[in-house]
């Protein structure tokens, strides 16, 4: 690529004299993008695998009918955290971290546009995550009435109660902070000539996440300082023997749910738009199509959330509504969908590891939206609701839906980050012992589900024993699989050196910079024609 | 216990069902509803199918034709409205299409009008309570004592050995058969959602409200469900029993049971 | 855009974003007061 050489003229300036400082402050008092994006990924790591470790609990117990491992109490505080921590404190911050290193790379910006609240939106995190994970060894345990935290069960938590709420309190300001960041960042640090609309899908995708995270994360921090005061200040929001409504929790919760649910999947659709161009070696088919997909789910996900209610008995117009409006996400999602396949489409396709990880996402991703229009038909969400189809519908779309995705941007950027490839044949093995293993467990849940296994349950009649032994198995086996990409990382400096471009087909800023990209980049703006040339 | 893993990983390898039912799909249930929800669920999935084929086709076809080592060459085409406007035109069809037969269930779910027979439920932690109307039946039903024994951790029991594990309980609610009954549902303490898959209803007992669901059973039976909503500790051990009887069967039943020796019997172990 | 009129935007789009979580808050609560 003939401009990477006048890349590198600004990019290698007079900045090389204040590198990063030394030891422990470097990381507690970064204000660097880069170094504050590892740090979210390897915090978002480590709870993948704390979190993880809690699904292999649960998995065994469930392995076989009776009881063999732990009490039901004790299995309702691991499905509970396992929740929380999976959504909280993987893959949201995983994404986090990924915007924090790739936003400003791709605009051609120096930096997040406020680099010291991004320190604060980090550092909160393993403090909250500190204080819930504290909440295991507190009298009456940990937080065990589900992540959805409904009244009045929650209300009976022991001492964990205000602990929880406080977590939650300091997650969602996390968000905030980040999600204003990125916002601020956006609007204000691209590159001279990048409109809108030229901006790479994993920023734009960004964008609307980051404004949907605005939109409901203080909502959910309302509803749970309703919480707290419902319990400890004598009001009575959401209990009924003082005049409050429980079921106006669960409105307000997937109020926050819905979206949240797309703010996981959101920048997972970004990744992958990045990545099947690159491995094409293709245009992304219908850029901007994708950008009005992406915004009109955006808005949907707004309207649909009562669909995680239809038992609770709301009135018949209302389920109507909601029924049909849930039916109409199944349109821009499928947008997405065929435009990725057209980007493959007489493309020059190589399948290495983030490909792989990207295509895997397309199937199995589309596998959940086709349960989620089965989910959205309201007469048989009666049958479904609250069974183990749920859980595999959910599953589906955040394992191999945003968790792989994460895995695709991990193995794409990877070189970008340390400067060598990572050893593709382990990265390969990863992929497809992830792949097999994902649908052993998720799949045979589909079956129990339909045959009427409530989700939720530490003991089930043995007629559901053979297809729980499978996941079970399988969950353990994805488990174990995921060791391998720990050892791709802890290897990932031994590979070959890694070019600025890495891929023969990538374009974008972010492959401009050499690698591994400097301490400081682009800290003045790209030239005009580098910009241009790379959004061809 | 490791018989059983043994014994499990067996049945897995022979693909026995010996002594499992492997049910696959829904169940089409024994009330028209159920029927009707079972054909609503299969159509989309049949739908669900034919868009996979295609999707999952095409995608394929590109993988295997369209690859390097093929010597494919990239084409450089990056949008096309013809086809934006169908693949967007085509799926909006498809959803009118199973709208409407959907919307015509949710009408028939939603008349519960002139029923026969009604029945309030009311949950409790972790038991049901069930009050027949303009009768004087009312009784709690909880787990049976056959899976109490074999629930526990590490249990001597086997939970194979147990009929109905899970699924069993000490005074099930029975219903006279092609009777129209509506269930009233509230709760006592926390959520709970009353969950009997062959009835086709899955309605939530809410403290402070009162929800309703009505069914028509047309065939006899024991049908058996769960408590659907986590409701604490207990959750997973409230079942459900449903016995639908020869209407004869069930005024006798209702006359045995008036005197409320059972109704007494509970409440008294209930204090 | 010079350097001084890059902070000044970035200033008010900061503010802009913060107050709209803030009111979203202050919203909810509000709603959940109004019902309860």
């Amino acid at each position: 690529m003939s401009t990477a050489t006048t890349a590198d003229d600004h990019l290698v300036d007079d900045h090389e004299d204040h590198g990063p400082p030394a030891g422990i402050k470097r990381w507690l008092f970064s204000t660097n993008h880069k170094d504050i994006g590892t740090l979210y990924l390897i915090f978002s790591l480590v709870m993948f695998f704390i979190g993880g470790s809690m699904a292999m609990v649960i998995r065994s117990e469930l392995a076989q009918p009776g009881l063999q491992f732990v009490h039901p109490e004790f299995f309702n505080q691991m499905t509970t955290m396992h929740a929380l921590i999976m959504v909280f404190g993987a893959v949201m911050p995983a994404f986090v971290g990924l915007a924090n290193w790739m936003i400003p790379l791709q605009l051609g910006a120096p930096d997040m546009a406020l680099p010291r609240m991004n320190n604060w939106s980090f550092w909160i995190l393993p403090v909250a995550f500190g204080i819930l994970l504290s909440t295991l060894f507190m009298p009456g345990g940990a937080p065990a009435g589900g992540w959805t935290m409904y009244p009045p069960l929650v209300l009976q938590t022991g001492d964990a109660f205000p602990f929880l709420i406080f977590s939650v309190h300091l997650m969602g300001l996390s968000s905030i902070m980040g999600a204003i960041n990125v916002i601020v960042t956006i609007i204000n640090m691209r590159a001279p000539d990048m409109t809108l609309l030229k901006m790479p899908m994993f920023v734009w995708t960004w964008l609307i996440t980051a404004y949907l995270l605005i939109a409901v994360m203080p909502v959910l921090a309302g509803a749970v300082t309703m919480l707290l005061t419902d319990q400890f200040f004598g009001t009575s929001f959401f209990l009924a023997a003082g005049g409050g409504d429980p079921v106006m929790f669960q409105h307000i919760f997937w109020f926050f749910g819905h979206p949240e649910v797309y703010i996981m999947i959101l920048p997972a659709f970004g990744v992958v738009s990045e990545i099947i161009p690159t491995f094409a070696r293709k245009k992304l088919f219908g850029h901007d199509s994708m950008v009005y997909a992406a915004s009109c789910i955006a808005f949907l996900s707004f309207i649909v959330w009562a669909h995680h209610m239809f038992t609770v008995g709301m009135p018949f117009t209302g389920q109507l509504f909601f029924m049909f409006a849930t039916m109409l996400i199944a349109v821009p999602t499928g947008v997405k969908i065929f435009n990725w396949i057209a980007t493959m489409w007489r493309g020059a396709m190589t399948f290495e590891t983030p490909m792989l990880f990207s295509l895997g996402f397309v199937f199995l991703f589309t596998i959940g939206g086709f349960s989620g229009l089965m989910l959205a038909i309201a007469p048989a969400d009666v049958q479904y609701h609250d069974t183990y189809f749920v859980v595999a519908h959910f599953h589906y779309v955040l394992v191999p839906g945003s968790i792989f995705a994460i895995m695709a941007a991990a193995y794409y950027w990877l070189p970008k980050w340390t400067g060598h490839m990572y050893n593709e044949k382990v990265g390969k093995l990863h992929f497809w012992a992830s792949t097999i293993f994902v649908n052993l467990t998720f799949f045979p849940m589909h079956f129990l589900g339909l045959a009427g296994m409530p989700r939720r349950i530490p003991d089930y009649s043995t007629q559901f024993a053979d297809f729980n032994l499978w996941a079970s198995i399988g969950a353990i086996g994805f488990g174990l699989s995921q060791l391998i990409f720990v050892y791709v990382l802890l290897t990932a400096k031994k590979g070959a050196k890694a070019t600025d471009r890495v891929w023969e087909g990538s374009h974008g800023l972010e492959w401009t910079v050499p690698s591994p990209a400097p301490w400081h980049t682009f800290t003045t703006p790209p030239k005009h024609r580098i910009a241009d040339e790379s959004f061809d | 216990m490791i018989r059983n893993t043994l014994l499990s990983l067996l049945g897995l390898a022979l693909a026995s069902t010996a002594k499992a039912d492997w049910a696959l799909n829904m169940s089409k249930g024994v009330t028209d509803l159920s029927l009707e929800t079972y054909n609503l669920h299969m159509m989309v999935f049949w739908w669900c199918v034919a868009i996979g084929v295609v999707v999952f086709g095409v995608m394929i076809y590109s993988l295997f034709k369209h690859r390097k080592s093929q010597g494919a060459e990239p084409a450089d085409f990056s949008h096309s409205t013809t086809a934006e406007v169908i693949w967007t035109a085509v799926p909006v069809i498809i959803l009118v299409l199973m709208a409407v037969p959907s919307a015509e269930t949710m009408i028939k779910l939603e008349d519960d009008r002139d029923p026969d027979l009604s029945i309030v439920i009311t949950g409790y932690q972790w038991k049901w309570h069930y009050k027949y109307q303009d009768t004087d039946v009312d009784f709690y039903s909880s787990l049976s004592r056959s899976s109490l024994e074999a629930r526990r951790l590490n249990a001597e029991v086997d939970p194979f050995a147990v009929d109905n594990y899970l699924l069993e309980v000490d005074n099930p609610v029975v219903v006279p058969k092609g009777a129209k009954v509506r269930l009233l549902f509230t709760s006592n303490d926390v959520l709970h959602a009353w969950f009997v898959p062959d009835l086709a209803i899955k309605k939530d007992a809410i403290p402070g409200m009162v929800n309703n669901a009505w069914f028509r059973a047309n065939e006899v039976g024991t049908y058996r469900g769960q408590c659907a909503e986590l409701c604490g500790k207990d959750h997973g051990y409230m079942p459900i029993v449903v016995e639908v009887v020869e209407p004869e069967a069930y005024e006798a039943w209702v006359a045995s049971h008036s005197d409320s020796q059972i109704s007494s019997a509970a409440a008294a172990g209930m204090e | 855009m010079d350097e001084l009129e890059r902070k000044k935007r970035i200033r008010r789009t900061t503010l802009f974003v913060a107050l709209i979580a803030l009111a979203v808050y202050a919203g909810f609560i509000a709603m959940g007061v109004l019902r309860a």
